[in-house]
């Protein structure tokens, strides 16, 4: 009840992907790297024994996530990240999950083109 | 005198080619760059040598080792990125993991090659090898990625099996056996063949062989006068099917190269990508469980001109400190000229639990401290405790690279798996 209350709550306060999401990111260019906190729903399917982002909130936006291309792994020190490859209709997006402190950064967003 | 036959035996040797490795993976990552084409390279900016062109790339003309002004010449719409040496050491575990459940008798040849010996393993019982190859590229379909597209060839020996899996990339599925060879070497080029180059050509033209039939067809005596070497020996039973390939070579050194984007020239102001570089190739050697006895230099310029000094110590190395001071005055005798590249290895690795003491220093608190650096480094992050010289002048210089070429750094990654 709770989770669909938040999500109400964040699909109200936000602006969805749409057609007119490729003309809002115009400017962007074809990837840019980026390193700041994001907002991301995630989830864990038992049956299918596998965990991956729903969505993400960038720019005030929120961004269903239609793909995961690659989910890979690294460590730095000893913590560990979890980077999820993920492609929303428009954009690319590289999330990256410090399973230190649970916290998501956004490290690169692309819409596919060249420079 | 006749010539040996072709192996009779069944093929039992698959050879696996993720084609383009990189850049599939990366268009993997990214479905929006599938279809597109993509090049990875070394540095994304236009003096950037590509790594890795996506099989959308080489239809255009795109190859390995052009500059990437020069691909985007080609191709206007280049999308060119960086490499992410994680995603693809990850992707190489995960391929690592799907073939070694079909058998423990594999080699990873690169970051994007197998070679896997199917004889007497389980995998086969009630399978054909054909079948497990099937199985293999469905596996890595849905265990890796709908886009990651393997070649495989199935053949007796391993150089035959690459050769077979180089027939039809991206996603080949090729046989050459007892039956078929003839067939195969007609359609092929000899330069099609595995470490035939334009030298090896010339030697092989020399003889009187101008086709991968005449090299099959030949008797020893011409072989040995085209390569003067055991090497056609080697060559005679290759191309009947005959292992000879089989071999692991023991790791022989530990090394690290910068190309640097700026030409400098002075030792003072290549100290800090010196005292990088050997730090990286110490800090892998001692956790790998090695001392070494010797320290090389190799400098290429910017005019195209090549200068290197290996020189071999009766002590064994392991502090970083110690190393840079000796490569530093390795670095000294070395031409003053605007600096291309600058690698650094140590060689006369050895194995040994134990220390020799020193008269004058206290080796075994030396020991101690650099081992407690290397635990604080491990816990949180490479170059957490570093010589305040490394960050001198240097921003992200000697980034993570990945060597596609040798595999000897992938056990680093691979020990624990």
């Amino acid at each position: 009840m709770l989770q669909f209350f938040l999500v109400d709550f964040v699909f109200s306060s936000v602006y969805k992907e749409s057609k007119y999401s490729g003309f809002i990111h115009i400017f962007l260019n074809m990837i840019q790297k980026v390193s700041e906190p994001i907002s991301v729903s995630f989830a864990y399917d038992s049956k299918k024994q596998k965990a991956y982002p729903k969505w993400v909130i960038w720019e005030n936006r929120l961004y269903s996530i239609a793909k995961i291309g690659l989910h890979h792994t690294y460590h730095e020190g000893r913590t560990l990240y979890h980077v999820f490859s993920v492609a929303t209709k428009t954009l690319f997006f590289r999330l990256v999950l410090d399973t230190e402190n649970l916290h998501w950064r956004l490290e690169e967003i692309s819409d596919g083109l060249a420079d | 005198m006749s010539l040996m036959p072709f192996n009779p035996n069944p093929p039992y040797i698959l050879h696996i080619d993720l084609n383009s490795c990189f850049a599939t993976i990366e268009q993997q990552a990214n479905p929006h760059l599938r279809g597109k084409p993509v090049v990875v390279a070394a540095y994304d900016s236009p003096g950037g040598c590509i790594i890795a062109p996506s099989v959308e790339a080489k239809r255009l003309g795109v190859r390995v080792g052009m500059r990437v002004r020069e691909g985007k010449i080609l191709c206007p719409d280049l999308c060119v990125l960086a490499p992410d040496p994680w995603k693809y050491r990850d992707v190489h575990l995960k391929l690592r993991k799907i073939v070694s459940s079909y058998t423990s008798d594999f080699t990873p040849k690169s970051i994007d090659e197998f070679t896997l010996n199917l004889e007497g393993f389980p995998a086969l019982r009630g399978k054909s090898v054909s079948g497990v190859a099937c199985d293999i590229k469905r596996r890595i379909r849905h265990e890796i990625g709908e886009w990651v597209r393997v070649s495989i060839g199935i053949a007796p020996n391993r150089f035959l099996a690459k050769v077979a899996a180089g027939l039809h990339k991206p996603d080949g599925l090729d046989e050459i056996n007892k039956d078929n060879f003839l067939d195969c070497y007609s359609k092929l080029k000899l330069t099609d063949l595995p470490y035939i180059k334009l030298r090896n050509t010339l030697r092989l033209n020399n003889v009187g062989i101008y086709t991968v039939l005449d090299f099959y067809n030949a008797p020893l005596p011409r072989l040995k006068a085209a390569f003067a070497s055991i090497n056609s020996y080697y060559w005679y039973l290759r191309l009947r099917g005959w292992e000879i390939d089989s071999v692991n070579f023991s790791r022989r050194s530990y090394g690290n190269s910068y190309a640097l984007p700026k030409p400098l020239s002075t030792p003072e102001e290549l100290s800090p990508i010196l005292s990088k570089l050997t730090e990286k190739l110490s800090s892998r050697f001692r956790k790998a469980g090695y001392k070494a006895r010797g320290i090389h230099l190799g400098i290429s310029f910017r005019d195209h001109t090549f200068w290197h000094k290996g020189v071999g110590y009766k002590r064994d190395f392991f502090d970083s400190r110690e190393i840079y001071k000796e490569a530093f005055k390795i670095l000294l005798s070395s031409p003053r000229k605007p600096v291309r590249e600058i690698a650094v290895s140590c060689f006369g690795l050895i194995k040994c639990k134990s220390i020799q003491l020193g008269m004058f220093d206290d080796v075994l608190k030396k020991e101690s401290l650099v081992r407690q650096i290397d635990e604080v480094n491990e816990r949180w992050g490479n170059f957490i405790i570093a010589p305040a010289k490394m960050f001198l002048n240097l921003k992200g210089a000697v980034p993570d690279r990945i060597a596609f070429g040798g595999v000897k750094e992938l056990e680093e990654f691979t020990l624990g798996v």
